[in-house]
Parts: structure tokens; C-alpha cells; sequence
């Protein structure tokens, strides 16, 4: 069992330092050694219970990706207990579980939201239960965000076995315990969340680019076998502040004072967006901003930091990364997923040729 | 159990007692010998690790376990003042400074009349009144941790003076020439401050005043690439007590004090994961008073009367994630990530506790035979200005609810033999809900007092005179403790329901030797089961749970002004659940733990032996004591907490302290 020490002089100063270490131990996640959910994305990016959405499961093992996994989809139907950290209640982790509506098993899958999601995952009075009292809704994320949850299993998973992840789906409910004024100027100043896109993946070794060509929806590029390979991901920029005509329906902006930017549903940024939010247990809404995070993986080699990012006070919108090439040549797959703090998602892979 | 009253020795342990103001079991040690008692760095309140009942806590936190009850369970009263903690963050150093110590007793559980609001144990500190010195005396200490120092005195016939503090250094220490440490490491910053005049107003007759501070701020920030998982937390607590005491014994029997006190508290604790960021931030104003009186009626019967009140007013701010603070019963990992679902509460609470006590001792079979029977009533009222979360801007609604509770004790104790003798006691207690916990949005503003019932058996051998053994069996029940709903549609403002139940059981032993020739020693264990269950449920490890501790500590005074002590320590690992597997989080890039059965993993075995050595050079109107201690002697790896890989596929340790020199340096004049 690896064993963290605390590092002299600060063991000899500081006996008081537990509960003290962030991600001590090696993160080795990055690293694809089995097959494994890399990212589930979701299209649109938040929906209103009764819309539809498709979701594509990313799924990867140690030769890459495996863009026909016949992977399986449960629907949770089960609202989580308080006491529970996950993203789920535990019935609905489980394969063939009855608190799971299942989806046809593939890559993606077409989900229509159920009804009531908002009342089951969100600030909706939960359904009556016979001699009980009114049920608790469900508390929001930092982002004000509710989330319907769906399991993702691996492709054939038998009954009972756990699920590889848990998709969280951005839901669309509406703004609960605030005044109808409040009400009125959220659902006209909040629009859905717009998923990232990813702009650019720059690459270069000791300086000098190296030329990503792309065929279709592969990208390739060649890297010298050992070599430290620097990355630079970039999404689109998005206005800090709402401007009429600049093309972006920003949080706060109203289709009644620019039709031009949001009229017709808005057109939403697909960077860091502005977005409102009520101030939890207040009756004010307030101005916030996404923050965005990219994370690495990859079939060998290894990644400085497996994961990087920008807050939402950080205006850049790139980060860079280091990968260090194996020494052997063959193929590896480098795969990027931008997210944002709303939930949306979108992925790249590349595959490097280490010559 | 024998021979209490015995004064005069170097070192005094006093385990229960025969005179009314006793418990039924309990250890006191004086302040000069627990000052040199090694593993404690000089702290004379640290010496209460050692006794028996107490549970090794984590290296760092500084709970305080007795029994296998909550810390927040176990009161901790100086000089009758309630303070919210003994040891200031990371257990390095209790909140008063030692030579404002005269005894500390730690009372596990069984006791009087006289105590309560607590289902847990106590911890009462005697202070000095500095009547009785000559001149003005004062001490000046500083080690690795901090600096400090007192001044006391008489001034006159009539008046006492004292004033005292300490301040750590380690913390602006590694400001300077390591600042990046603290980004990593919770470093402890803290102070404490005492200042005290009596007056005696007649012989037997006492007044006096005093003040004691504390104040701790501890933060730390673990750094990360993604700012989505760095993570900082902070945690603060002052606390300010004003007491006017007035002691007047007859010397008839007859014994009465006052005590009436005001303090603050203050104290937050903000941790932040991401963009999500969680407080519990606290207010607390109070007041208090006892007063008591005891009399004798006749040679064999001696009554006490009192009145033990206390008024807290808490104005509470909590805000982000449900679940954290983490609390007795969560199943979680060192580590995980909290949820990132939030909400936000700001509500105030008022505590009412006024209770009247009566406490006779009847003496019967030529005082052999001591039967002591006492009844606390106390309303555990409280008031919460919020009955429901906020909705919109409609009007908030308070409520008021009180659990009028009769908590009658009983010790029976009989001495056969002037060498040996026998116990039993039992009682009733109670506790009001913590104030946090009380949120209507993530608590419940209608938890009830919870209850216990306490029950001890002991039996006491002098078999030889320097040599004292004292056995006692323990068993306690508690019910009505909050705990986290785990219904999937929870009540509104039912998020805690007082539906968990708790239960301990085990025996300690106290093997100790008087000051003879020099030397003294004492060996202390206490094997113990703790376990709690929701209503009806099965009955799991308590998080609480150490099943044993063993210490055995010595010393011996030699010639030129050297002082040898050695002390030893076993402690069982505390329990833990075992994870299982991990699930992904792909919106949040996290992985979830899957967990095993709860809390039946352990942590390992944690032994440590420590040294200290100290040397006292006399100058001409003072002394000068240089000390070492040699922490974990052996530089034993002891694991402290467990913690995994991010997708929870390996597993690690975090271990303790390494051997550590600790230099001491103590004036005294």
C-alpha cells in the first residue's frame, strides 16, 4: 500500500497535516487500460421535460475507441436520498434494475425526458405519496441546474452488474420559491445551456508545430517516440457582457429588448457563457459565467496533468497540457472532453502516430 | 475507589470519591503532574488522552471520544463554565494555559445531579485562584508550537491577581520561509488568553473574576490544474468567557456557590470544492449561572441543592452542500467530493436550559456504605425562528418546542475493607440538538433532546500501599440522536430525523502508583464497543468505534534536577468502509465510490512510544526547565486515514507523525 509521508522539513514542523492532501497518489485516469465511459454527450444540452435528446456514449479501451459499442441506457426513475454523495439513488445503478426505464442498447441513444422530471429531479413538488407529507424538491446545483439521471452499462451488461457511469442530463424546469417578478425576469433573462465546442488542439514538440491532418472526422498527426508533446485546446469566445447585435444571446439579454440575439430561441456561445442564476435561498438572481474543464485520456503515454481548465473568473479559453510520448512507436489515441459548468459536454480524439 | 480524601502526595489520582461533590467514576490528576507527563508536550489538559475511556483520535483532529460517544456529547466545563472545545485545532493544545490549571477530572459518564445537558462525558477543569502564592510568580514557555507565558500573584492580603496566554508560532514560522506549505497542510493558528481577580472576602469566603479567550484559524488550499476540483477549507472558532464566582465554606458541612457567567462563540467553518462552496457559519451569545448549596443533616446524611442554567442565543448561516459537514453515520471516502447540489439557510436559535437539582448522600454502616440519589429537571426548551424553508418572499414562521425531562441519578458505593470497594451507578441524561441541525433546510427545526441512560459497575483494590486498581464496567444507551433521512422523498424540513439510536459497552482499568522514591507510573485501557443503528435497524460500528487503548506511561525524578518519563501507547484502528468499486460521473469528470458494508474495515493498529526529558537548573530567584520530548520513538508508520487513487483503484495511506524532537524551554519565578 503506497504510503504518503509527510515531506521534511514539513514532518518536522508539522504534525498536524492530515486531511491535508489533494489527489496525493498517482492519477493515473487518464490512462485508457480497459475498456470504460470516456464522456456521455448530450444534444441539445438542456432540454424541457418532454423534449428529446441524443446521447452519445464515448467509449474507449486500450486500442481506442469503440464507436459501435452496443452499450446499454437506463432511464432513473428514482429520485436520490439526501444522505446519498452520488449522482444517483443505488437502485438505479444497477442493470435491469426496476427503478430504470431502459433505452435500446448502442452507441447513442434518443431519450425523450420523461414528464416529470422536474418534480422527480427537480424544483417541482415531488408527486403525492398516500398519507405522507409534501415531499422535499430537489436542491439545485451552483449553477442553479437539475439533472436527470441516466445509467450508461456496458455493452451486455448482465442483471445486477453496476453501471459505468451516470450520465446527469441538464434540465430545463422552472424557477420555484421566488416571486412572480423574479420569475418573470429568470425565464426571460436564462437561456438553455449551449454545449462547448472545441475550436482548436494545437500540438508541438520543443516549439515547432506539428501539422494535425484530418480525414473526415479522424485527425493524425506524427510525433517523435519519446518526445514531450505540448497541447493547446481552445474553445469559442464568449461577450462577459450582454450586447445587442453581437451575435450571442447572453445570460440576462431578453428577446424583447434584442430580437436580433434572441429572438427565435437564442443564439447561445459555444465557450464560457453568461448565464443568470437565483441567489440560493434568496429572491435576487445574479450574473454568473461558466467555468470550463478539459480532460485528457489517452491509450499510452502519459499527461502531465490529466485534467485542466479555466474558472469562471478566468477569461482565457485554452489550456495546454503535456504528453509524453511512449518510446515505442505504433498508434495512440488522445482523446480531449471539454464540459462546462452547466453540464454540456463535446469530445475529440486524435490519433498520434509515434514514428 | 479508595482512599479519595488522601491529600499531600506529589501525585494526586483521585478515581471517584465518597464525598458528595465526587462522581461515580472519574480520574483527576493535578496540574504539576500531568505537566510532565510525556506525549503531551507540557499541556496539562492534554493529559487527559491518557486516562481511561478516552479513544485516540486521528492525529490532528483533536476529538474528543469518551465511551465511544460523539465529541460534541462530551461537555467540557471549566470551573463550571461550559467552553466549546479542550484542545485548540489539531489536538496540539488545549485551550488554557497549564498554570492556570489546578485539577482536571475527566468524568466518562454516571455522574451527578449536578451536570448535565450532555449524554456523553465530562471533562472539568479547576483552575487556581493564586490565593495562596507569595509575591508575584509567573512562568515564560516556548517549544516548536508556541509561546506563552503567565504572571500571578497576591496582591496584599485580600486580592489575587493572575493573567496569562499563549500564542502558536508555526503557522507565521512557515509564512515566512514556507509559505507554499500551507497551500497543502492545515496549519494550525491559535491564542489563548486567561486573566482572573479574586478577592477573599472574609477566611472560607471567595470572590473573583475571570476572563478566559481562545481563538483558532486553520486553512488550507489544495491546488489544482482544473479548477473544478481544487479544494480549500477554512475553520474558525473564538470563543470569550466572563465569570464571577463566589465560594463560601462553613467548615461545618456547609458549602455554597455562585457562579454566574456571559461568553460568545464564534465560528465557521467554509470548505470549497470548485465553484461549490459550503459554510456553517455560527453566532453564539449565552449566559449561565449555577448556584448550589450543600449542607450536612446529621452525621450520616448530607443534602445539595442547586440551580444549573444556561441560555444560548445561536444565529446560524448555512449555505451549499447538503451533505457536508460530514456527520456520524455518512458512509464516505477521505477525499471524495462533496455534491454539488446546494441550498442556503439563515435562521436563529435560542436554547433554554434551567434546571433545579437535589442530590442527597446517605452514609450508612459506620459510613461504609454511601447511597447518593439525585434528580435533574430540565425543560431542554428551544425556540427556532424558522419552522420551514424560505419560500418566495412569503413571512417566516418560528416554533417553540420543549422537552421537559426528569433525569434522576443514582450511585451506590460501599467500602468493605479499607482496601478495597465497590461501585454502581446509573442515570438518566439528556442533550439539546445542535444548533446547525436545527435548519429547515438541511436539518430539522423539530429535533427533540436526545436521551441517555448511563450505567457503571467498578470495583477498586489497594492491594499494596504505593498501588491503586480500579476496574469498572460501563454500559450506555442513547436515542433520539439526529441523523440524515434517508427516505427518497424526504418531509420539508425533515432532511435529519432523531431517529438514530446509540449504544457502548466495555470496561477500563486503572493500574496506578503513587509517587514512591521518585517514581511513578499508571496504566490505563479501556476495551469498548460502540455501535449505532437507525430505529429498528441493525446495529453497526460506531465511526467512533476504538475497541481498545492501552497506555502505559512512567517516570522517574533523579538526582540533579533530571526528570525521565516514558510513556507507551496502543490504540485499535478506527472503522472505516471498505470501497468496493467506483462509478463515473462524466458530467462532473468524477469518479463515485461504491462502498461495502459501512465501517467494517479498520485502520491498523496504531502504537507510538514517547520520551521526555527535562532538566531544571535553580538560579537564584527562579528556575529553568529545558525539555525534549521525543515523539514515536520508534518512528513507527502509524496510518491515520486511508486514501485512494481518483477513480479508486489503489489505495493508500496517510501515516503520522515520524519521530519528532520537540524542544521545550519553561521559566519559572
Amino acid at each position: 500500500m503506497p504510503t504518503l509521508h509527510p515531506a521534511r522539513p514539513a514532518g518536522l514542523l508539522l504534525p498536524v497535516l492530515l486531511a491535508a492532501c489533494a489527489d496525493p497518489l498517482d492519477d493515473n485516469s487518464a490512462l485508457i487500460t480497459e475498456e470504460r465511459l470516456l464522456a456521455v454527450v448530450a444534444r441539445p444540452a438542456e432540454v424541457a421535460p418532454g423534449a428529446t435528446q441524443t446521447l452519445t456514449g464515448l467509449w474507449a479501451g486500450p486500442e481506442g475507441l469503440i464507436g459501435e459499442a452496443a452499450l446499454g441506457w437506463g432511464v432513473c426513475r428514482r429520485p436520490k436520498p439526501l444522505a446519498e454523495l452520488g449522482p444517483a439513488a443505488p437502485d438505479c445503478l444497477e442493470a435491469e434494475n426496476s427503478a430504470l426505464e431502459s433505452l435500446p442498447a448502442g452507441p447513442t441513444a434518443s431519450l425523450t425526458v420523461p414528464e416529470d422530471a422536474c418534480s422527480l429531479f427537480g424544483p417541482n413538488p415531488p408527486p403525492p405519496v398516500e398519507g405522507e407529507e409534501a415531499g422535499r424538491p430537489a436542491d439545485p446545483d451552483v449553477t442553479g441546474g437539475f439533472y436527470q439521471p441516466v445509467a450508461v452499462f456496458a455493452p451486455e451488461a448482465a442483471e445486477g452488474e453496476i453501471a459505468a457511469g451516470i450520465a446527469s442530463l441538464r434540465l430545463r424546469c422552472d424557477l420555484a420559491n421566488v416571486s412572480q417578478e423574479t420569475y418573470i425576469a429568470w425565464n426571460a433573462g436564462y437561456h438553455d445551456n449551449l454545449a462547448p465546442e472545441i475550436e482548436s488542439l494545437e500540438l508541438e514538440v520543443d516549439g515547432a508545430p506539428i501539422e494535425v491532418a484530418r480525414d473526415g472526422g479522424e485527425a493524425t498527426a506524427p510525433v517523435p517516440a519519446g518526445a514531450a508533446v505540448g497541447l493547446r485546446l481552445a474553445w469559442p469566445e464568449c461577450p462577459l457582457e450582454a450586447a445587442c447585435g453581437d451575435g450571442v444571446c447572453s445570460g440576462g439579454e431578453t428577446g424583447e429588448a434584442c430580437a436580433e440575439d434572441c429572438g427565435a430561441g437564442g443564439l447561445g456561445c459555444a465557450g464560457a457563457e453568461t448565464y443568470v442564476v437565483q441567489v440560493p435561498g434568496t429572491d435576487t438572481l445574479e450574473l454568473a459565467r461558466e467555468s470550463v474543464s478539459v480532460a485528457w485520456f489517452t491509450t499510452a503515454g502519459a499527461f502531465d496533468a490529466p485534467r485542466g481548465g479555466r474558472a469562471a473568473d478566468d477569461a482565457a479559453r485554452m489550456v495546454d497540457a503535456e504528453w509524453s510520448a511512449p518510446t515505442t512507436p505504433g498508434e495512440v489515441l488522445v482523446v480531449a472532453v471539454l464540459r462546462d459548468s452547466r453540464g454540456g459536454a463535446s469530445a475529440l480524439s486524435l490519433t498520434l502516430t509515434v514514428e | 475507589m479508595i482512599d479519595p480524601e488522601e491529600e499531600g502526595d506529589d501525585l494526586e489520582i483521585l478515581v471517584s470519591a465518597p464525598t458528595l461533590k465526587k462522581q461515580a467514576v472519574s480520574v483527576e490528576i493535578d496540574a504539576e503532574q500531568a505537566r510532565i507527563v510525556p506525549g503531551t508536550q507540557g499541556d496539562v489538559l492534554r493529559v487527559v488522552e491518557n486516562m481511561p475511556g478516552v479513544a485516540r483520535s486521528s492525529l490532528g483532529s483533536g476529538a474528543l471520544v469518551v465511551w465511544g460517544a460523539a465529541p460534541e456529547d462530551t461537555g467540557v466545563y471549566i470551573d463550571g463554565v461550559r467552553v466549546p472545545r479542550l484542545y485548540h485545532d489539531g489536538g496540539l493544545r488545549s485551550v488554557l494555559s497549564g498554570d492556570f490549571v489546578r485539577t482536571v477530572e475527566l468524568v466518562p459518564g454516571g455522574y451527578g445531579a449536578a451536570h448535565g445537558r450532555g449524554i456523553g462525558g465530562l471533562v472539568i477543569v479547576d483552575t487556581q485562584t493564586f490565593s495562596e502564592d507569595e509575591g508575584l510568580n509567573g512562568t515564560a514557555t516556548a517549544d516548536l508550537y508556541d509561546a506563552g507565558g503567565s504572571l500571578h500573584g497576591r496582591v496584599g492580603e485580600r486580592l489575587s491577581l493572575g493573567v496569562g496566554g499563549r500564542r502558536s508560532h508555526v503557522g507565521p514560522l512557515l509564512e515566512r520561509f514556507s509559505p507554499e506549505v500551507e497551500d497543502l497542510f492545515p496549519v494550525p493558528h491559535y491564542w489563548d488568553l486567561q486573566a482572573r481577580a479574586g478577592v477573599r472576602l472574609r477566611a472560607n469566603e471567595d470572590l473573583d473574576i475571570t476572563f478566559l479567550g481562545s481563538g483558532d484559524d486553520t486553512a488550507r488550499t489544495a491546488p489544482n490544474p482544473d479548477p473544478s476540483r481544487e479544494s480549500a477549507e477554512r475553520r474558525t472558532l473564538q470563543f470569550q468567557r466572563l465569570y464571577l464566582r463566589y465560594t463560601r465554606d462553613t467548615g461545618a458541612g456547609q458549602v455554597i456557590r455562585g457562579l454566574v457567567f456571559v461568553g460568545a462563540d464564534q465560528s465557521a467553518l467554509v470548505t470549497r470544492y470548485g465553484a461549490v462552496e459550503t459554510a456553517l457559519r455560527s453566532d453564539t451569545r449565552l449566559i449561565g449561572a449555577r448556584v448550589s448549596s450543600r449542607h450536612r443533616v446529621g452525621d450520616a446524611l448530607s443534602v445539595e441543592a442547586g440551580f444549573d442554567a444556561e441560555i444560548d442565543a445561536v444565529d446560524v448561516d448555512r449555505a451549499g452542500a447538503l451533505a457536508v459537514p460530514a456527520r456520524e453515520g455518512d458512509i464516505r471516502a477521505f477525499g471524495q467530493a462533496p455534491p454539488d447540489q446546494i441550498n442556503a439557510d439563515s435562521f436563529a436559535v435560542v436554547t433554554v436550559n434551567a434546571a433545579p437539582y437535589a442530590e442527597a448522600d446517605l452514609g450508612l454502616a459506620e459510613d461504609r456504605l454511601h447511597l447518593i440519589a439525585g434528580l435533574r429537571v430540565d425543560p431542554y426548551a428551544r425556540a427556532v425562528s424558522r419552522s420551514a424553508p424560505q419560500e418566495g418572499l412569503s413571512p417566516t414562521h418560528g416554533l417553540y418546542e420543549q422537552d421537559l425531562r426528569r433525569e434522576p441519578r443514582l450511585t451506590v458505593r460501599w467500602t468493605p475493607t479499607p482496601r478495597s470497594s465497590l461501585m454502581a451507578a446509573w442515570g438518566r441524561y439528556g442533550q439539546q440538538p445542535q444548533p446547525g441541525d436545527l435548519s429547515a433546510s438541511f436539518g430539522n427545526p423539530t429535533l427533540p433532546a436526545a436521551t441517555a441512560v448511563h450505567r457503571v459497575v467498578g470495583a477498586g483494590l489497594r492491594p499494596i500501599d504505593p498501588l491503586h486498581i480500579d476496574l469498572v464496567g460501563f454500559s450506555t444507551e442513547a436515542e433520539g440522536i439526529a441523523t440524515r433521512s434517508t427516505a427518497e422523498q424526504p418531509a420539508r424540513a425533515e432532511a435529519l430525523l432523531p431517529i438514530q439510536e446509540a449504544r457502548s459497552y466495555g470496561a477500563q482499568l486503572m493500574a496506578r502508583l503513587d509517587p514512591t522514591g521518585g517514581l511513578y507510573g499508571w496504566l490505563s485501557s479501556t476495551v469498548a464497543w460502540a455501535e449505532r443503528r437507525v430505529e429498528g435497524g441493525e446495529w453497526r460500528p460506531s465511526d467512533y468505534d476504538q475497541r481498545v487503548v492501552l497506555t502505559a506511561l512512567g517516570g522517574a525524578e533523579l538526582p540533579w534536577g533530571l526528570n525521565l518519563g516514558l510513556r507507551a501507547r496502543v490504540a485499535t484502528g478506527l472503522p472505516r468502509t471498505e470501497v468496493v468499486g467506483a462509478l463515473y460521473d462524466p458530467r462532473r469528470d468524477l469518479y463515485q465510490p461504491l462502498f461495502g458494508a459501512q465501517n467494517e474495515l479498520r485502520l491498523p493498529t496504531f502504537f507510538s512510544a514517547d520520551l521526555r526529558f527535562a532538566k531544571t537548573v535553580t538560579l537564584p530567584t527562579s528556575a529553568l526547565e529545558l525539555s525534549l520530548e521525543v515523539q514515536n520513538l520508534t518512528n513507527r508508520s502509524n496510518t491515520e486515514e486511508l486514501l485512494y487513487t481518483v477513480d479508486y483503484t489503489e489505495r493508500g495511506q496517510i501515516s503520522g507523525m515520524p519521530l519528532l524532537p520537540v524542544l521545550g524551554l519553561r521559566w519559572s519565578f
